[in-house]
């Protein structure tokens, strides 16, 4: 089968082409060089006026794993209020803020999206996890695995372990959970607050371990850099949304040693406490951070205002921020001695001028921060927002108007507050492709996604030009999913299964003799049926894995 | 059956008979019947050992209307009567992962209600969970970090009866604990509770079920420095109350437990409410989670799977092309009693003595293989049981693992997934 994609106009930075009209050519789930002139092409598709790029990738976003389903169960008006009704989708599903996982499929399909990683996958419950996403059609997906909290890790970390088995550790958690990277969610604070601690500050020791999260922080990077892992840490820093954050942020940034740090979610830690409401933006502190080390990357976590739901790993801020949910009820949970979820429902209120400053707060960054390829488009779904309002949020980073005009119709006092009016940048499409598509596949280690050169895997997405770009972004012209056509003039046009990526970085299986111990004298479940299989990954959870591989330092 | 297939001692087995879902055991095989030879409870002995019918080829053949028929002619009659249903019902539900997935999608296919059967204990703490949230823990915390256990009502050993062994009598703990000092609390139990015998430390409360709801509102009360205005509640004098909120307070991790089978009266959701808003309060200065036990016939699995393909657990329509949830219009009970379903899909793949309950509606059954219906139904399928003749997944009662299940013997049963697909095929 080969597909000709005529003249359409491409951005593809990982390969330099910004806006120029060219061929692409498919050939079964590939793109290829062109052809010899006497090969027949099967399809030609005519895509002048029209704007390709790959297909979009979202690194963080939450879809998979027991706290969304938590969400789904705890609002179930969520799904009353909006059902789903739209006939091109073979199958039924509903609820905005956390859609059922076939729902979430056929949406991020719909915008352009054909990848997107999980990243709080708690290691017990990563079959789960793997499990949803294998039911979340038409992506590929993949998913961090939550360390940094777990017994097993604080116990190493008390006793000073050696590196090396701190390295052995991870790479074991990656391998058993079929994880791609690892995230740490407010280090060593989720375990505290089990020993009813409610503050853990980054230099303050932990309960009964007695070691600070900062160790925790820069244990784990080392961890994965001198494993070669492609994605560094994945951090949700301490102080989750208190006012002042942005000093721990700027600290954790540091923790890392000039190691490669991705902070995530970094609107919600990029608080100040000047003014009246004693709650101020610190963007231009933190952007100024990013721009000034290359080590660092980031996710934005951006607000939309409306009623969405906050889930969390971070149960020690989740707990206290229960007294702002709404609807007004929650959940938390304590997890096996490796992690814990809050579940939080929060209404975003453009007249609020804390959720107003959020929300500026975030375009501040994104507009401050001068590396398309260390800043990534997220609304830390669903906590910020739904990840349907990308398109939403596409059009303000690329309409210097259309942001004033939002800028007017919110809180008064936030235009005074903060520099978002100054802010003239207008992300470009190439920009846009960088932080959607390029960026992210590089960030991964992914070879052979989020770009257009022959040997990518033909995920691409075409849309039709226009001003308007919310519009144009959630509306794609086609979408191909590995050469197949998925999405046709916004339309779920067939449905394909998608595959997880993982990464395998070696280790001493001798680890295995300490935590097979572990397991037996402290878990619920045997070590043995703690691992997850490629043959379960490909069977009965549904999902085969593609390797992505791990280059160790000092190796090129 | 392949009665040639060599006899295995399997270890690390997970068992799918209750809640707990232990992995611990060891199996044995012998000319395909089980036994179980480590680590086995009451109901995992039953489950696993249940005995090889005296004619095997017979116990395996499908059969309409009661008469033994091909493979072939079940599968085209049961798509013929789901086509035909105007109103159809999916009940019993008791399967592993991959087949509530296809139960999913066939349902949604043909616009069935869903409903399993154990929704009316599953929807308790649901209810409660949807007005108002909770505060949970898992097993894992549970053995090593529980200081005092207060269990309301009787059933923790009777429905999973290993939890006392291995999550509260367990010698060893992580954070240097002496398990052997850890305090019970059981509110409601009867005289004949077990659960006394291994620890020291009980304190009981007797009451009837009903009261438990009252008992528990009055500790949150006082939790929250409320005044009582009655001398005693439930049949306690208010003053043991007090103590006993003092003793939760002090607690560095209590654990409230209960298993809302038990609450089988109206209104028990409110009951289920009461003990986690109790635990809400406790943890606005110190630390209490609760501990919903229970499950059976995959009830979690179902669950879970349902609620992340639909939104909702159980009790919900997708007749109308998107999914509806309801608690009682979407009561199976009711629709097969009311007659308003037209047709029954029973799956029922652990336990062969959760037949299908009697109505005069027509039915599809998926059931255990030598599962005896009362009544012949129009069709009648033997299946497999996941985690026996199949390999697959089921979700333990805290929903937070996923347990892996393996091929223990080899059958020429089918699954329930592989019979659903075929039918679907037959559409």
């Amino acid at each position: 089968m080969l597909i000709k994609l005529t003249a359409g106009t491409v951005y593809d930075p990982a390969n330099g082409v910004d806006g120029e009209v060219r061929d692409i050519y498919i050939r079964d789930n590939r793109i290829v060089g062109a052809p010899s002139a006497d090969e027949k092409i099967d399809t030609e598709y005519d895509l002048r006026g029209k704007i390709v790029m790959a297909g979009a990738i979202d690194l963080h976003t939450h879809i998979g794993g027991g706290k969304v389903n938590i969400a789904r169960t705890l609002l179930p008006e969520s799904c009353r209020d909006e059902p789903s009704e739209n006939d091109a989708r073979p199958r039924s599903g509903c609820s905005r803020a956390t859609p059922s996982t076939l729902l979430a499929g056929y949406r991020y399909a719909e915008m352009g999206y054909t990848t997107a990683f999980e990243p709080a996958v708690l290691p017990v419950n990563a079959r789960q996890a793997h499990m949803e996403m294998a039911d979340t059609p038409i992506l590929d997906t993949g998913g961090y695995a939550m360390l940094g909290n777990d017994d097993f890790l604080l116990r190493l970390l008390a006793d000073d372990a050696d590196q090396q088995l701190v390295n052995d550790y991870v790479a074991w958690t990656l391998h058993a959970t079929q994880c791609i990277g690892i995230k740490v969610v407010n280090p060593g604070g989720i375990n505290a607050f089990k020993f009813n601690q409610r503050h853990l500050d980054l230099d303050e020791t932990a309960p009964y371990y007695n070691i600070t999260p900062r160790t925790i922080v820069s244990r784990l990077a080392r961890a994965l850099y001198e494993l070669g892992v492609p994605h560094p840490l994945h951090v949700h820093a301490s102080n989750l949304g208190v006012p002042g954050n942005f000093k721990t942020t700027l600290d954790t940034m540091k923790a890392a040693d000039g190691l490669p740090l991705h902070l995530t979610h970094i609107q919600f830690h990029s608080y100040g406490t000047e003014g009246d409401h004693r709650f101020s933006s610190a963007a231009a502190e933190i952007a100024e951070a990013i721009n000034a080390n290359r080590n660092i990357s980031a996710d934005v976590g951006q607000i939309m205002f409306g009623q969405t739901v906050t889930i969390s790993a971070d149960t020690m801020h989740q707990h206290a921020n229960h007294r702002h949910a709404h609807p007004n009820k929650w959940v938390c949970t304590d997890i096996e001695c490796e992690g814990g979820c809050g579940v939080v429902p929060f209404r975003y209120r453009d007249k609020n001028f804390v959720n107003a400053m959020q929300w500026a707060i975030g375009l501040e960054i994104f507009l401050m921060v001068n590396d398309p390829w260390r800043v990534f488009l997220t609304t830390d779904h669903p906590n910020g927002a739904p990840f349907t309002s990308y398109p939403h949020l596409m059009r303000l980073l690329m309409d210097r108007s259309f942001r004033e005009e939002m800028l007017l119709q919110i809180h008064p006092e936030v235009a005074a507050h903060s520099r978002l009016a100054g802010l003239t940048r207008e992300y470009s499409l190439y920009e846009m492709a960088i932080m959607t598509r390029a960026g992210p596949a590089r960030i991964l280690g992914l070879q052979d996604r989020g770009h257009l050169a022959a040997g990518g895997v033909a995920d691409i997405a075409v849309y039709n030009i226009d001003k308007n770009y919310e519009r144009m972004f959630e509306r794609p012209a086609y979408v191909f999913k590995g050469g197949e056509m998925v999405v046709h003039d916004g339309n779920i046009w067939n449905v394909v299964r998608g595959s997880t990526h993982v990464v395998r970085p070696g280790f001493d299986p001798g680890i295995e003799k300490s935590l097979s111990d572990y397991f037996h004298r402290y878990h619920s479940i045997s070590m043995q049926n703690f691992r997850i299989s490629d043959d379960e990954m490909a069977n009965d959870i549904g999902s085969p894995v593609i390797v992505t591989s791990c280059v160790a330092p000092g190796i090129s | 059956m392949d009665t040639n297939t060599a006899d295995i001692s399997q270890h690390n087995t997970a068992c799918t008979f209750c809640g707990l879902c232990c992995d611990d055991l060891t199996v044995q095989v012998e000319n395909g019947q089980l036994r179980v030879a480590d680590n086995g409870c009451e109901l995992c002995q039953t489950g696993f050992g249940e005995p090889l019918p005296p004619d095997l080829a017979l116990s395996r053949q499908p059969q309409i209307n009661g008469h033994s028929c091909s493979l072939d002619e079940a599968l085209a009659r049961a798509a013929d009567l789901l086509r035909e249903s105007q109103y159809p019902l999916f009940g019993g539900l008791a399967t592993d992962v991959q087949g509530a997935r296809a139960t999913l999608q066939l349902a949604d296919r043909i616009g069935a209600i869903v409903d399993h059967m154990n929704s009316a204990a599953m929807i308790r703490n649901t209810l409660a969970v949807q007005d108002s949230g909770w505060m949970t823990t898992t097993l894992t915390e549970v053995r090593n970090r529980v200081d005092l256990l207060v269990v309301f009502g009787n059933g923790i050993e009777t429905r999973t009866p290993r939890f006392y062994e291995r999550f509260f009598n367990n010698a060893e703990s992580m954070f240097g604990q002496d398990t052997r000092q850890r305090e019970l609390v059981l509110i409601g139990a009867r005289d004949d509770n077990a659960a006394a015998q291994n620890t020291s430390r009980v304190t009981r409360f007797p009451c009837a079920p009903e009261q438990l709801g009252a008992i528990a509102m009055a500790l949150r009360a006082l939790v929250n420095d409320k005044p009582l205005h009655a001398d005693n509640i439930a049949g306690i004098p208010q003053g043991q109350l007090l103590e006993l909120v003092k003793r939760l307070r002090d607690a560095r991790y209590s654990v409230v437990t209960w298993n809302s089978a038990e609450f089988d009266f109206p209104y028990a959701e409110l009951t289920v409410q009461a003990c986690c808003e109790l635990v809400k309060d406790l943890n606005i200065d110190s630390r209490c989670s609760a501990l919903p036990l229970g499950g059976s016939n995959g009830d979690h699995t179902f669950a879970q799977v349902a609620t992340w393909q639909t939104g909702y657990a159980t009790r919900f329509s997708l007749a109308t092309g998107e999914p509806h949830f309801d608690p009682v219009l979407f009561d199976g009970e009711r629709l097969l009693s009311e007659q308003e379903a037209d047709l029954l899909l029973w799956i029922s793949a652990f336990d062969t003595r959760c037949r299908p309950p009697r109505s005069a509606v027509p039915s599809i059954v998926l059931g255990r293989a030598g599962m005896q219906c009362e009544t012949a139904p129009e069709v009648f399928i033997p299946v497999a049981t996941p985690g026996i003749d199949h390999s697959g997944h089921i979700y333990r009662c805290d929903t937070v693992a996923v347990l892996p299940l393996q091929q223990l013997r080899n059958t020429d049963l089918l699954s329930v997934t592989a019979i659903l697909q075929a039918i679907t095929g037959h559409l």
